[in-house]
């Protein structure tokens, strides 16, 4: 069995796995076969099936739950079904939703990950979802944590699916160090399951905003820190070293033949303190349990804040590891990919909600943005975007934090 | 009639399949998930090729500086190669934030056929499944499955003898690591 056939068995065990402990899991006094099959024949054949009493919905008893009335944070029964089909929630115009997801996949196919972020500004600001759930923490703090979790699953299918498969990619080009991807992945696995089952149904919107900001001001900083004289003279030497060995290799003769034993990856030595492997020659070394801890940590970070985290594993393996950037890049794939497996899994098996039609119609969009994104950017200055994107980072990041830690809002966000 | 009901009209019929309501579902589902696979592979190339210019040059980037990082290894310029390594790696990130759209243009399709499924199925126990599964418990796998079962048709259907010239025109990741093989 070759590496490529171990990783996808490996996946499709995890996915079957996991989904298979979810449904022993929840496999409560099941209903009888006939009258289950009664049931779907009634829905096939009725033009729109009736809405079944829910008993095992936690949107539909949180709803019940919640006080009803039509001062603010009550369930207003006269105004019409919003998100999630709560009576007086935010309706969302399809023009405002699919608009916004085009400007999002701009920034994707522009800028870069910061689409991720505006996606998040979406949900929470534009779309006012999270000013309703913030109304709901005293009065109805089922609903509004239930709400919470629907905007961070509706963050991670636009943001992190979308990174997860174009990882297989990555992941296809068979680039992996084995017991690193192992190490990674098993710590993804604990991290992401860790983060959303803990987290399902107990964050309210105001601690999510607020970590949400934490995570955007980080990002916000470290690219202001890029523009900085003291990170422009380090980003200077190293292109100058790089323009420098890539000018003595084009002096260099072709033609010079390399030892085929030493092409590639080669594991010398593995054990639980120190991985020892070299790659076209060369010697690498690594301890198995920081990758290990690294995936618990960030993948945990990604599915509390519905992020996705391969722009944040790749520079970490490359950092702590020093391993060429293919390898981290197929090494990562494979944890990104257990990592959103398990927490969408893990939020779909909890009951989270989500509003597919919204998150369908902000794909589209997306993929629209990202059309006419490359089409765009030969007109606007690379620089210029990037000073708006950090003061945008910082400016919403410190919003968000604020509002969400302290309560208190500025204007905008 | 409105196009939403001739829309319903038309997903609908494969669940309404003689035999048993069980099976009619799960066949259901399953030409769902299926017909949802396919339009999402074909926004992914129409994506794929509006962005080819701009995905080209990043991937080559990024195989260009891997490939240099490769040669300082050999040459065991460790300064070089870290220099290297990181101007790849920041190749890569512009090549994985271009391919949300690809992603998005492959995702739409099942929102679209989960919002569907929510709306006809809501409240309705899954045959076989447990208490609180939604259709989303049967179509989320079975889209999974059926990418995978297209991504090997499309594959093989591809698929040139290795000496005429279509194998040359691998995606760009894959000729980059290639001819970094190649260079080793």
């Amino acid at each position: 069995m070759n590496k490529r056939h171990f990783f996808t068995l490996a996946i499709a065990t995890l996915a079957v796995s996991l989904w298979l402990g979810v449904a022993v899991a929840q496999q409560a006094a099941p209903a009888p076969a006939e009258a289950k099959a009664v049931e779907v024949a009634n829905a096939t054949d009725a033009a729109k099936p009736a809405v079944a009493p829910s008993t095992g919905n936690k949107l539909a008893d949180a709803i019940a739950k919640a006080p009803h009335g039509t001062e603010p944070g009550m369930i207003d029964e006269t105004k019409p079904a919003g998100f999630l089909g709560i009576p007086g929630a935010p309706n969302v115009s399809i023009i405002l939703a699919f608009a916004w997801a085009v400007w999002v996949g701009w920034i994707f196919s522009t800028v870069g990950a910061f689409g991720g972020v505006m996606a998040g500004v979406g949900h929470m600001s534009v779309f006012g979802f999270g000013n309703y759930a913030g109304g709901l923490k005293k009065s109805a703090p089922e609903l509004g944590k239930i709400v919470t979790d629907s905007i961070k699953a509706s963050n991670q299918f636009l943001v992190g699916t979308s990174a997860a498969i174009s990882s297989i990619n990555y992941l296809k080009m068979k680039r992996l160090v084995l017991p690193l991807a192992i190490s990674l992945g098993l710590g993804s696995l604990l991290g992401a399951y860790g983060a959303a089952a803990l987290s399902a149904g107990k964050l309210d919107f105001k601690s999510y905003q607020g970590y949400f900001g934490l995570f955007v001001l980080f990002l916000g900083c470290w690219l202001f820190y890029q523009t900085t004289p003291g990170a422009k003279s380090k980003q200077k030497t190293a292109k100058e070293a790089a323009k420098a060995f890539e000018d003595a290799v084009k002096k260099q003769k072709c033609g010079e033949k390399v030892e085929e034993c030493n092409l590639g990856l080669k594991i010398q030595r593995f054990t639980m303190a120190t991985c020892e492997f070299t790659f076209y020659g060369v010697p690498f070394h690594f301890n198995p349990l920081v990758p290990f801890l690294g995936g618990i940590v960030i993948s945990a970070v990604a599915a509390f804040l519905g992020v996705g985290g391969g722009f944040l594993l790749v520079p970490f393996l490359t950092s702590v590891t020093q391993l060429p950037m293919y390898l981290a890049a197929g090494t990562s794939a494979l944890a990104v990919l257990v990592s959103m497996i398990t927490s969408i899994i893990t939020l779909i098996s909890k009951g989270t909600p989500i509003e597919w039609h919204l998150v369908g119609i902000e794909l589209i969009g997306i993929t629209l943005g990202s059309i006419v994104g490359p089409m765009t950017s030969k007109y606007l200055s690379d620089a210029l975007m990037k000073r708006i994107f950090i003061v945008l980072s910082l400016y919403i990041g410190l919003g968000y934090s604020l509002a969400g830690f302290a309560g208190i809002k500025i204007p905008g966000v | 009639m409105t196009p939403f009901q001739i829309l319903d009209a038309i997903l609908i019929a494969p669940f309404r399949l003689p035999g048993p309501p069980e099976a009619g579902f799960i066949f259901g589902i399953l030409a769902l998930a299926v017909a949802s696979a396919a339009l999402g592979k074909a926004g992914t190339a129409l994506v794929s090729r509006v962005q080819r210019v701009r995905q080209e040059r990043e991937e080559a980037e990024a195989a260009k500086r891997s490939e240099l990082s490769y040669k300082a290894l050999r040459q065991g310029d460790k300064k070089a190669y870290l220099a290297q390594n990181n101007l790849a790696q920041e190749a890569y990130g512009n090549t994985l934030a271009l391919s949300a759209g690809r992603g998005a243009a492959l995702l739409w399709p099942a929102c679209g056929a989960l919002t569907w499924l929510s709306w006809r199925f809501d409240g309705v126990p899954m045959p076989l499944l447990w208490r609180s599964a939604s259709p989303a418990s049967y179509f989320i796998p079975l889209f999974l499955l059926a990418l995978l079962g297209l991504h090997y048709l499309l594959r093989k259907k591809n698929a040139a003898p290795p000496d005429s010239p279509e194998n040359a025109a691998s995606p760009a990741g894959e000729t980059a690591d290639e001819s970094a093989k190649a260079d080793g």
